[in-house]
Order: structure tokens, then C-alpha cells, then sequence
């Protein structure tokens, strides 16, 4: 349930970007980042987000482990090295899914 | 936004109100907070946690389901774990470990038949290694703080009964066939199944549970 529903199949890849960017983030933070990164252009809610990092871990592409803060138990989520591998062919992926919805949308000339 | 002592025990009751586990709450308390550490502190507490929820979560019936597709998820991990150790035992190396376990399973059951003596043997072993499971299950529940249970705590329950109920099931179906199942009967008529087949059932059985102390090991300690 993000702000742009666009996003919806790029979520897991922003992800595991972000993360590989940062090495370990916890949700909020996340939502902050893309945020700040976006302009306040992308807003993720957590009602998307957690489902998409539980769904990461479960495939065994992120890790977690948890610290205390302030007296709360915070989790962090960081890339396995299977996550670490996948995220170069995720982001290639959406790179091209990108350049061919720019085609299909007459944005730029096909590519020859 | 700072919060007193006070205040902070009233969210945690919200929050613990409204959802089940404590995978959940850990995440949606920690989320609320640093939310609140970067609201103004004009905004009355309620009104900022509400606005919280709402935005990021969709309400408290969106933090629902978000728990809600989190406990089948795990569900579904958790079993995926179990059929896979279940699995290894029949790939190397762990093969001719199954393997031994099977010779001396069938071993034992051509050397004492289903004397009453056997029959007693093999149904207090069977009964015993089934009570394993539960007895995990329920001692892993009785770890379970205020906050809520551990959201493995319900596909762990699935996976340890299961034995317990084969248990029952063979029980009642072998005793309802013969009126005491310590007469000494030879129940491969019964079955009509040989030997080997039997020394199978019983050597999944064992692997089973083996496979289930695995799980257990990995995924419950240190978590429920």
C-alpha cells in the first residue's frame, strides 16, 4: 500500500538497493530514505513495507537481528549474501523494464 | 515528541491491544516511537499516534492484516523448513544415517514380532517420541511474556502435534480392530502390508522428529 501503486513491483527491489547502499536499516528508516531520496515525491507505508522485508527474509535475502534503543527492541535488516548477488540483477532488471516502458510510452526512441 | 513514563505504558497497552504477536509489536512499538521523536510536540499524544497508524499502517484493522499475512507466511516457512530436513534424510550425507535408522528398526521388528512384550515396547516408544513435540510446544508457551506469543508459536504447534496425532489415529484404529492390541496378533494381516513397509512408517515416523528438534533448534530458542 504505497502512496504510487506504480511502485508496487519495484518495492523489493528499492529494498534491497537501499540496503546494499546503507549495509543495515530498520523500517522507519526505510521509509525516511526513500523519502528524503525522492523528494518526498515516493512515500512507502508500512503497511507495504514490512510485508515486502518479512517476504525478503523468508526468501532468505535479508537477515535481521535486534538491538535495544532507548528500552525498545530495534530490528534491523541487512542482505545475506544471496541478497547481496540479487540485488545487481534486480536493479539491471528494472533498469530495462524501465527503458522498455519509456519506449512503450513514446518517452524516447527504441534503442537500435 | 518525548514521552513520560506514563505515556509510554499507555501506548504499549494500545498497541498490545490490538495485536497478537510480539514480532509485530516490537516492530509497530520501535515505529511509533521514532515517529513521535520527529512530531511536534504541540500535537496531543493521541491524536499524533492515531495519525501514525493511520498513515503508515492503514489503521489499526491495516496492522491486522499486515499480522495477520505475517503468521501465514511464517506458517508456510516454517512447515517449507520442516519437509526440508525431512527431505535431507534422504539425500547424502545424511542417508546412510536413515538407513541405519531403518536396519535397526526392521531388525527389531522380525527379531520380536508383535509379541505382547514387543507391542508394549513399541507402543510406549511410539507414545513417548510423540509426547516430544507437545511437550516443546507447551513449554515453548509458557515463555511467552505479557507482550504476546512468539507468532512461530502457532505453525510450531502444527508441526509437534502432528506425531501425537499419528499416535492416536494408529492407536485407536489397530485397538479398535482387535479388542486388545497386546494380545500378541500378528497386525501385518491386518495391514497386509510387509515388513519393510512397517519398518518404513516407524523409520519417518523417527525422522520426523528428529527433523522437528532440528526446526526447533534453529527457529524456537532464543524466540518463544
Amino acid at each position: 500500500m504505497s502512496t504510487n501503486p506504480l511502485l508496487k513491483g519495484t518495492l523489493q527491489t528499492i529494498v534491497l538497493k537501499l540496503l546494499e547502499d546503507n549495509k543495515e536499516m530498520y523500517g522507519y528508516e526505510i521509509t525516511q530514505k526513500v523519502k528524503e531520496t525522492s523528494g518526498g515525491g515516493i512515500v512507502l507505508t508500512e503497511g507495504a513495507l514490512y510485508p515486502a522485508l518479512h517476504k525478503l527474509e523468508a526468501e532468505g535475502l535479508l537477515e535481521t537481528y535486534t538491538q535495544i534503543i532507548d528500552n525498545r527492541v530495534r530490528k534491523y535488516y541487512r542482505l545475506t549474501d544471496q541478497g547481496g548477488k540479487e540485488v545487481t540483477s534486480k536493479v539491471k532488471e528494472a533498469g530495462e523494464f524501465i527503458d522498455q516502458l519509456q519506449t512503450l510510452l513514446n518517452l524516447k526512441p527504441a534503442a537500435k | 515528541m518525548k514521552l513520560t513514563e506514563e505515556q509510554l505504558s499507555i501506548l504499549r497497552n494500545t498497541i498490545c491491544e490490538e495485536i497478537t504477536y510480539r514480532e509485530t509489536y516490537d516492530e509497530v512499538y520501535d515505529h511509533v516511537l521514532t515517529a513521535l521523536d520527529n512530531t511536534d510536540d504541540n500535537i496531543p499524544l493521541g491524536e499524533a499516534v492515531n495519525t501514525i497508524m493511520l498513515n503508515d499502517f492503514g489503521g489499526f484493522k491495516g496492522l491486522r492484516a499486515l499480522e495477520q499475512q505475517r503468521r501465514w507466511m511464517v506458517g508456510r516457512q516454517m512447515i517449507n523448513k520442516q519437509l526440508g530436513y525431512l527431505i535431507n534424510h534422504f539425500k547424502f550425507p545424511l542417508l546412510p544415517v536413515t538407513l541405519i535408522i531403518y536396519a535397526i528398526i526392521h531388525y527389531c521388528l522380525i527379531k520380536f514380532q508383535f509379541s505382547p512384550v514387543g507391542m508394549f515396547v513399541y507402543t510406549t516408544t511410539f507414545f513417548m517420541l510423540s509426547l516430544c513435540g507437545v511437550y516443546y510446544h507447551l513449554k515453548s508457551g509458557y515463555k511467552s511474556t505479557n507482550i504476546g506469543k512468539s507468532i512461530k508459536y502457532f505453525p510450531l504447534k502444527i508441526i509437534s502435534y502432528v506425531p501425537f496425532y499419528i499416535f492416536i489415529v494408529s492407536f485407536f484404529i489397530i485397538n479398535l480392530t482387535y479388542s486388545n492390541i497386546f494380545k500378541g496378533h500378528n497386525i501385518y494381516d491386518w495391514l497386509s502390508l510387509p515388513p519393510l513397509i512397517f519398518s518404513l512408517l516407524f523409520t519417518l515416523f523417527l525422522i520426523y522428529i528428529i527433523s522437528f528438534f532440528k526446526l526447533y533448534r534453529e527457529e524456537c530458542i532464543g524466540f518463544l
